[in-house]
This record gives structure tokens, C-alpha cells and sequence, in this order.
């Protein structure tokens, strides 16, 4: 319970950041996707259910922050968690490019998910155009940022990991 | 909840919270219930928050912003000093040259009223070390034709005369000088008298005269002095003052009092200096009484002055 509030918090914080300060600094135009990498480092580091939980809180206030439907990135998020729980075996305590490769390719998805979803389907065909004013900026500054944030999140969930590898053992073995 | 979790597998719990997420999409899609109980919710939890971060946000980048320009700021700055200190430089050239150009103008006036004689320009380049202003130096000596016994002229008036020449340099001593004796007359009337400097009277700007023949009364405050005809090394008609204040002596025969000096001793840079010799016209009678010149002649002079006021003898005596 304590390490969901700890996430929780964890995700409050990366998501006034997003949605403030680092919106002010602008680079390149683009604002780093934390709450991306939160979630896929919980997802990484503890697994699936981890990554699931992760997801829905980061996607419920991206829900609630943008307005339209809720429960879409939630839905979202949920996902990608449970895809960077599948990769928790391959986890090599700070081998910090794992995790900057996911969520690469993650955050990649996830905006040509978006991109489909909300813009393709409106009639929005200029493919290249988008990806090159806004896909690739995000990947590449937010897979900058894991660095940063992957070794802090790594830092804050230390005790945690170790639990939780004993309790993914004991899991596995009872799976 | 924790324990829920434990016993979910991973897919079930996938499942689980899809079928969460499907209806709240549903829910938000048809009624309105859900998002605004939820955004109400978040109004509290984030805003505030966001607001806090946003100023502090706003803050960094401006403290960002102002870091960079930190840098330029700082060429800019160091030109600028530059800049002004060339300015302030090239600022204080002007401001001489121009004083330094109304002094020459001045200068240029007085070689103007006093066409007759040949004049060399010099400059005050030292004074005495005390107080006094009453000797000083100047930039230009035998070279430039100056001999011992020259008059010198500054601003508007007489200045004084070289007692001392080298090379390069000449000194000279100021009417305002203690030791100073200069035979003057009233320029209207031609009443002869002897100006004198007075230590005691030097912080009023002021220097004595004595021995003033003056039986028509017409030498009042403002008259104009000018160096005599008689005098045995000035030359006659340079202005020396105007007549401050006139009493009549114990003697009842001669007058003195004081004048204000036409020159400003105290900001004296420029004179000009007569190359023409008084006494190469007198001979050898300016020669054996020479001298006798710079030093107190006042005191015998009050004796003799009553009873010629113009003769070869006197003026021997008394002038300078």
C-alpha cells in the first residue's frame, strides 16, 4: 500500500512537471513524456501488475488534465505498464539501457497510436509532417529524460525492488 | 487490496482493469456524471498545485533567460565602460582646451593692446612652494630670447618681471610680491605713485600703493594705474590695477592706499613676456642703480617723492 502511494506520488509529481515547468523550458518544442517513463520503469522494475497500476493512475490524469473522455489513456497506459512487465526477467538492477530502448519504442507506439486514433482519422494525412514536428522530438527527448529519471526512480524504489524480487520469486514459483 | 492483487494473475488483473477503464469511457460518453465528479476532484488535487509549480516555472525561466543574457550583458557592458571612459577622456581634452582656448583669447586680446612691443608667450609651468603665488616659473628661458629685468604680461594686465633665467626657464617674480616695487601713475592724470605688494594683503587680492602725488584730489576708487614713464624697468603704460581705496598720509602730502590687481595671480597659466628691455634705452644710469631695485626702496622713498615727482633722481630710487 505504501509503495502505491509512493507511486502515486511519484506520478503526481512527474505530471505537474510535465504540465508546468518543463512546458516553460520548451526543447525543441516538445515536453518529455514522465509519466511514460514512470510507468514503464514501474513496469520494468516490479512487473505487470505494477506496470498495470502505474499505467491507469498516469493515464487517469492525463484523462482528467486533458478533458475528452476519461479512462482512454488510462486504458493506454494501463497497456503499455503490463508490455514493460513482460521485460521484468531482463531486469539487471541499473543496466540503464533496457529501459531507455523501451521506452523508445513505447513512446513511439504510443504516439502512432495517438496520431492514428486522433489526427489519421480526422482526415490528418500528412504522415511525415507530424512525425517529424512531433513524434520523433518526443521520443527522442524523452528517451533523454529516462536517463535522468529511470536512475532516480531507481534510487526511490530500491527497497521496494528488493521485495519485490523475492516476492516475484515466490510468485513465479507458485505460477 | 494489496492481497487482491497477489492473488490475480497478471492477465486477470489486465482484464480487470479494462473492463474498469471500458466503463468509465462509457460512462463519460453518456452521462456527465462521471467526468465532472472526477475533474472536480482533480480542480483540488492538481490545480493549485500546477499554479505553484507554474511560478516557479516562470521564475527559473526567467532566472534562465537572464543567465544567458548574462553573457551579452556583459560584452555589452564592457565596451560601454570603454566606451565611456574614451568619452569621459576625450570629454576632459575638450573641456581643457576650451578653458585653455578662452585663456589664449585673452592672452591674444592683451598682445593686442600692447602692439609696440615684441612679446614671447609662455607658460607658468611652477610656482613657489609656498602659499604665496608670488614667484613662479616659466617654460621659456634664454633660448627664447629672455633676459633678467623682462617685463611680463598675463590675462589683462602686468604680471611682474624675470628675475632669474636659465636655458629653458625663467622665473618670475609677481607684482603681489612683498619684495615688488613698481613705480605707477594714474592713467588719466599722469599722478605718479609706487605700487608695492603687501603680504599682509594678499588673501584680499589686493596690493598697496604709497607715495601718490595727487594735489587735485582726482585719484578716487576705480581709477585705472598703469606703469610709469619714469620707471626704471617697466615699461610705461601697462596696466596694473584699479584703485581701491585712497587715504591721504600723515605728510599731508602724499596719498596711498590699495589696488586690485587687473591680473588673477591665483589662476594664472599663460603670460607673455616683453623681450624689449627698459633700461637698454636708459644706458648706464639704469645700470648703477639696478641694483637697488627689487628690494624695499618703499621705506626711502617717502622722503624724497614730495619734492620732485619727476626727476632722473627719483626714478632711480624708487622705481620697479
Amino acid at each position: 500500500m505504501k509503495h502505491k502511494l509512493l507511486i502515486i506520488l511519484t506520478l503526481w509529481i512527474c505530471f505537474l512537471l510535465q504540465s508546468s515547468v518543463l512546458s516553460f523550458l520548451n526543447f525543441f518544442g516538445v515536453v518529455p513524456n514522465l509519466l511514460m517513463i514512470t510507468t514503464v520503469s514501474m513496469g520494468f522494475m516490479h512487473g505487470k501488475k505494477e506496470g498495470i497500476f502505474t499505467g491507469f493512475v498516469a493515464g487517469l490524469l492525463l484523462d482528467i488534465s486533458y478533458g475528452g473522455i476519461i479512462g482512454i489513456y488510462a486504458l493506454l497506459y494501463m497497456y503499455i505498464g503490463y508490455v514493460s512487465g513482460f521485460f521484468t526477467e531482463v531486469y539487471f538492477s541499473n543496466v540503464i539501457r533496457v529501459p531507455v530502448c523501451m521506452v523508445t519504442v513505447l513512446e513511439f507506439i504510443y504516439d502512432g497510436i495517438i496520431f492514428a486514433a486522433g489526427f489519421l482519422l480526422r482526415g490528418r494525412t500528412n504522415v511525415w509532417g507530424y512525425f517529424t514536428s512531433v513524434v520523433f522530438p518526443d521520443v527522442l527527448i524523452t528517451a533523454l529524460f529516462t536517463f535522468i529519471l529511470y536512475s532516480i526512480l531507481y534510487r526511490v524504489n530500491r527497497s521496494y525492488i528488493e521485495q519485490g524480487k523475492k516476492g516475484r520469486q515466490s510468485l513465479w514459483i507458485r505460477d | 487490496m494489496k492481497n487482491k492483487f497477489h492473488h490475480l494473475k497478471d492477465k486477470h488483473l489486465l482484464v480487470i482493469m479494462t473492463i474498469v477503464c471500458i466503463v468509465l469511457i462509457l460512462g463519460t460518453c453518456t452521462t456527465n456524471v462521471v467526468s465532472s465528479s472526477v475533474r472536480n476532484v482533480a480542480g483540488y488535487a492538481v490545480a493549485p498545485f500546477q499554479n505553484g509549480i507554474n511560478k516557479v516555472g516562470g521564475w527559473l525561466t526567467e532566472q534562465y533567460s537572464g543567465f544567458k543574457n548574462v553573457k551579452k550583458v556583459n560584452a555589452e557592458n564592457a565596451s560601454l565602460q570603454s566606451q565611456v571612459d574614451a568619452l569621459t577622456s576625450e570629454n576632459t581634452t575638450l573641456m581643457q582646451q576650451t578653458t585653455e582656448l578662452s585663456r589664449l583669447e585673452a592672452l591674444y586680446q592683451m598682445d593686442q593692446e600692447y602692439p609696440d612691443y615684441p612679446k614671447v608667450g609662455a607658460e607658468v609651468i611652477a610656482k613657489d612652494a609656498g602659499n604665496w603665488y608670488s614667484t613662479f616659473t616659466i617654460n621659456k628661458g634664454t633660448d627664447d630670447g629672455i633676459a633678467v629685468d623682462m617685463n611680463v604680461l598675463g590675462q589683462s594686465g602686468l604680471v611682474g618681471i624675470v628675475t632669474d633665467v636659465g636655458k629653458s626657464w625663467a622665473t618670475v617674480r609677481s607684482i603681489i610680491d612683498d619684495e615688488s616695487n613698481v613705480s605707477a601713475m594714474a592713467a588719466s592724470t599722469s599722478d605718479t605713485c609706487v605700487v608695492t605688494g603687501n603680504l599682509t594683503e594678499m588673501d584680499s587680492g589686493k596690493i598697496d600703493f604709497i607715495n601718490l602725488i595727487d594735489d587735485n584730489n582726482e585719484v578716487a576708487e576705480g581709477t585705472t594705474l598703469v606703469t610709469s614713464n619714469i620707471s626704471e624697468k617697466f615699461l610705461p603704460g601697462l596696466l596694473v590695477g584699479y584703485v581701491s581705496d585712497v587715504t591721504e598720509d600723515s605728510n599731508k602730502l602724499t596719498k596711498s592706499g590699495t589696488l586690485i590687481p587687473a591680473v588673477d595671480f591665483r589662476t594664472l597659466r599663460e603670460v607673455l613676456v616683453i623681450t624689449q628691455l627698459k633700461q637698454t634705452t636708459d644706458g648706464a644710469a639704469a645700470d648703477s642703480v639696478s641694483g637697488t631695485d627689487t628690494t624695499g626702496t618703499a621705506a626711502s622713498a617717502g622722503a624724497k617723492s614730495a619734492a620732485s615727482s619727476a626727476s632722473s633722481a627719483s626714478e632711480g630710487s624708487t622705481a620697479n
